[in-house]
């Protein structure tokens, strides 16, 4: 009887643990997966390695707001500058939106030689239709970066609530 | 003789009703009240209401409660709210005006003007504070995030930013710089002065 308790109890923490250490896993990977750098070429052979950090989704009376924050390497001798403008977001109906640029988020984002820039930060307004599939980045020419996996974004958000997520299954 | 005096007289009425009627149609008819026609010449008009472009700034002061979550990888969270005081201006780069954005007939003025747009949204530090700031409980081992209050300012500046422009910034700084501008001109002696909207 008491050894019947023993083994049950083992049984359940050893699958709560495994449970846990699944789930822990495939957090762990989705993260690793959103952190990915890529390296970018340009038509006219110049690169720079993009690595997304975390996305972060704010309820907003009209709609939500995206931020993107990510890390940027210049592994060049020369200076860069990135057009913001060209670092766009996709939805799944393929509605592209533009970065804000206002305050600190100019238009262009200098890349001084052979350095990075750890927290660029890219905010983007969206309506609720664009949460409701894929999101994707143009991080270059041609180059697109998953933001968030194909389920469609189905927590509950107050106005002026943010949730920062480290992966694409958000 | 009375035959002369009065010719006389209706030479000197005639005189007269052609005298009144010259004042009648500059003081009433022109709207000029006597005073020379200005020629517009459309450079220099450019370059005044280019002159105006500090002008016409619109600046809103929101407040904002934000409340973050960081989810932490593989387990737990971090919250921390916010109380932020953000201000937002909008207005038009005049700068950008061009005489071919400004066409100039007689005595009216048509201006294309450019589009108004947000020109800076930044956090009132002195009025900003964190009202709260919590991790969950079982998961001690995870530490407290310092960036995580400046995410928190970023995202309070998109919200104030969004509330700005559903407030109705944009708009606003269309009409202080269309106010702003027909008041010069009409000191200038442009009587009509009509906006065309941006292409």
């Amino acid at each position: 009887m008491k050894r019947g308790i023993i083994i049950m109890v083992v049984t359940v923490v050893v699958l709560w643990a495994g449970c846990a250490g699944l789930l822990a896993w495939r957090r762990v990977r989705d993260a690793a997966m959103l952190s990915q750098p890529y390296a970018v070429k340009t038509p006219t052979g110049t690169n720079y390695v993009v690595q997304l950090r975390d996305v972060t989704i704010g309820k907003l009376s009209t709609g939500y707001v995206l931020l993107v924050t990510m890390r940027l390497e210049n592994p060049n001798a020369f200076e860069l500058e990135l057009d913001r403008r060209n670092l766009i977001l996709v939805d799944q109906t393929k509605e592209y939106y533009w970065p804000s640029m206002t305050g600190t988020q100019t238009p262009l984002i200098h890349l001084p030689p052979k350095s990075n820039l750890d927290k660029e930060l890219l905010s983007f307004v969206v309506t609720d239709e664009a949460l409701q599939g894929t999101l994707a980045l143009q991080v270059g020419w041609r180059y697109m970066v998953m933001v968030k996996e194909a389920r469609p974004f189905a927590r509950s958000m107050k106005s002026g609530e943010f949730i920062s997520f480290r992966g694409r299954d958000w | 003789m009375r035959l002369m005096t009065r010719i006389q007289w209706y030479i000197i009425m005639a005189l007269a009703i052609a005298l009144a009627v010259t004042v009648v149609y500059f003081r009433y008819l022109t709207g000029q009240g006597g005073v020379t026609r200005k020629i517009v010449d459309t450079p220099a008009l450019v370059q005044q209401i280019q002159q105006l472009n500090e002008l016409v700034t619109v600046k809103y002061t929101i407040q904002k409660v934000i409340g973050l979550e960081e989810e932490k990888i593989p387990f737990g969270s971090e919250k921390v709210l916010l109380m932020v005081q953000a201000t937002v201006k909008a207005g038009i780069d005049l700068g950008t005006l061009t005489t071919q954005q400004v066409t100039c007939a007689s005595n009216s003025v048509s201006i294309q003007l450019p589009s108004p747009k947000i020109t800076d949204v930044y956090v009132n530090e002195k009025e900003t504070q964190v009202w709260d700031r919590s991790k969950t409980w079982w998961t001690p081992w995870v530490g407290f995030n310092r960036e995580l209050e400046q995410k928190a300012r970023v995202a309070a500046l998109e919200s104030a930013q969004a509330a700005a422009i559903e407030m109705g910034i944009i708009s606003n700084a269309q009409q202080n710089a269309q106010i702003a501008i027909r008041e010069l001109l009409r000191a200038a002696g442009v009587k009509d002065v009509t906006f065309q909207a941006a292409k």
